[in-house]
């Protein structure tokens, strides 16, 4: 988080992470050149140029792919949280290698027109249904323009100004950038290649992508059923049981969903409990999945932090996120489901601290241990009249 | 993400995945009658 609007906030582990990117990107055209030298050798070569050409949009490509790996690969496994904290960068030298293979591309087949080059490429060709002849630059004029305006939008003061909701609308136009990405090289290297090559490495990346975004979005929609299922009519008043104290290792927090709600975190924290929406401000991270640090809801992906007793982000900042009524009856959790307007101050239910360290001396569970149970398994609720 | 963000990228992902795959299969079944 920062008070001021910076372009890239830059921290040593930032630019290692940016270098070790850009030695990739360029390591990977080194190869591409070298691997199709022996390939295409003497009367077959390929001109450099257009090697150069197809080696930064085979880059882009595989970029891209990267890029949508992530989100479903962190839902499983938070090592990959630390590459999602970083996407925007990936996401924005995405758009750069990308953008370096459209200028080429567009000097070389257009840049000797007397006409304007992009006139000539949205009109020289029409064959808008032949699977042989479809202009296939199109497709990648449209990914290169989504990719600029996600690319232009990757920055907290955007998101600030369209509101998280919007920017993460907009944002999702990644999506369809693939897909248009994928028939751009399909229909691309249909026209000109006769291997396999490529379309193996887009099937290969394409079924990739789809399998990871459904098992993670079909994980989320069964949290949601299996949780939803436990209750049923609840009412402003209702106080619902979400587990025992026991159950949530210090500073960390249970994940609570309701039917047709939001989920909501329960933190234990030095023998206290608080609620608050599981819902972070920025970019709608999982702040359940987070734990409290220096006194404060950490959110997993991007670190941003909320006080637990009243939702609101420790000054200067003035983010808030929904508090909950909370209770605790002989250790047990109790819930009021509606929730408070953001940045509600609520008083933490506390409870004693004779079983809370027999708990301690007891759980063997590691707190990363806990959290993944948190995330595999979303709490089951019951009625507390 | 949010309840709603969650079912809308599920959905998409159900019609996005079954485009994008059949436009890979019709290219490469139509592949031979491109190339030379």
């Amino acid at each position: 988080m920062s008070v001021i609007y910076s372009a890239v906030k830059w921290n040593r582990y930032r630019r290692i992470y940016d270098l070790v990117l850009l030695a990739g990107i360029g390591l990977y055209l080194v190869l591409f050149f070298v691997v199709a030298k022996v390939v295409w050798p003497g009367s077959h070569a390929i001109a450099n140029r257009v090697l150069l050409i197809r080696a930064l949009g085979t880059c882009a490509l595989l970029l891209l792919q990267l890029v949508l790996c992530i989100g479903p690969l962190a839902r499983f496994d938070r090592r990959f949280l630390t590459l999602l904290q970083n996407r925007r960068h990936l996401g924005v030298i995405t758009f750069c290698v990308a953008l370096a293979h459209a200028v080429l591309a567009f000097g070389y087949y257009y840049g000797f027109h007397l006409r304007n080059p992009l006139v000539v490429l949205l009109t020289s060709n029409t064959n808008y249904g032949s699977w042989n002849a479809f202009p296939f630059q199109v497709l990648g004029l449209g990914t290169l323009v989504i990719l600029f305006l996600l690319a232009a939008t990757s920055h907290d003061f955007w998101q600030k100004n369209l509101s998280p909701s919007v920017w993460k609308s907009l944002h999702m136009l990644v999506y369809l950038a693939y897909g248009l990405l994928v028939m751009h090289v399909a229909l691309g290297t249909h026209q000109a290649d006769a291997s396999l090559t490529y379309p193996i490495v887009l099937g290969v990346g394409a079924v990739t992508i789809i399998s990871l975004h459904l098992a993670a979005g079909l994980r989320e929609y069964v949290r949601d059923a299996l949780g939803s299922s436990a209750v049923s009519n609840i009412t402003k008043e209702a106080w619902i049981d979400v587990g025992s104290v026991d159950e949530i290792p210090n500073r960390q927090a249970k994940i609570v969903c309701l039917p047709g709600r939001e989920r909501i975190a329960v933190f234990q924290y030095d023998r206290q409990i608080s609620a608050v929406s599981n819902v972070c401000a920025h970019q709608r991270g999982p702040l359940g999945e987070g734990q409290i640090i220096d006194g404060c809801i950490t959110c997993p992906w991007h670190g941003w932090q909320y006080r637990p007793q009243d939702g609101k982000s420790p000054p200067p900042f003035t983010e808030k996120i929904a508090t909950y009524r909370v209770r605790v009856v002989n250790r047990h959790i109790l819930l009021n489901p509606e929730p408070l307007p953001p940045g509600t101050a609520i008083e933490p239910a506390r409870f004693e601290s004779e079983t809370s360290a027999e708990v301690t001396s007891n759980r063997r569970e590691s707190p990363l241990a806990a959290r993944e149970n948190n995330r595999r398994s979303c709490s089951r609720v019951f009625w507390h009249h | 993400m949010t309840r709603l963000h969650r079912r809308w990228h599920l959905w998409l992902w159900f019609v996005l995945g079954p485009l994008i795959l059949t436009g890979l299969i019709l290219s490469v079944v139509f592949r031979s009658e491109a190339l030379p």
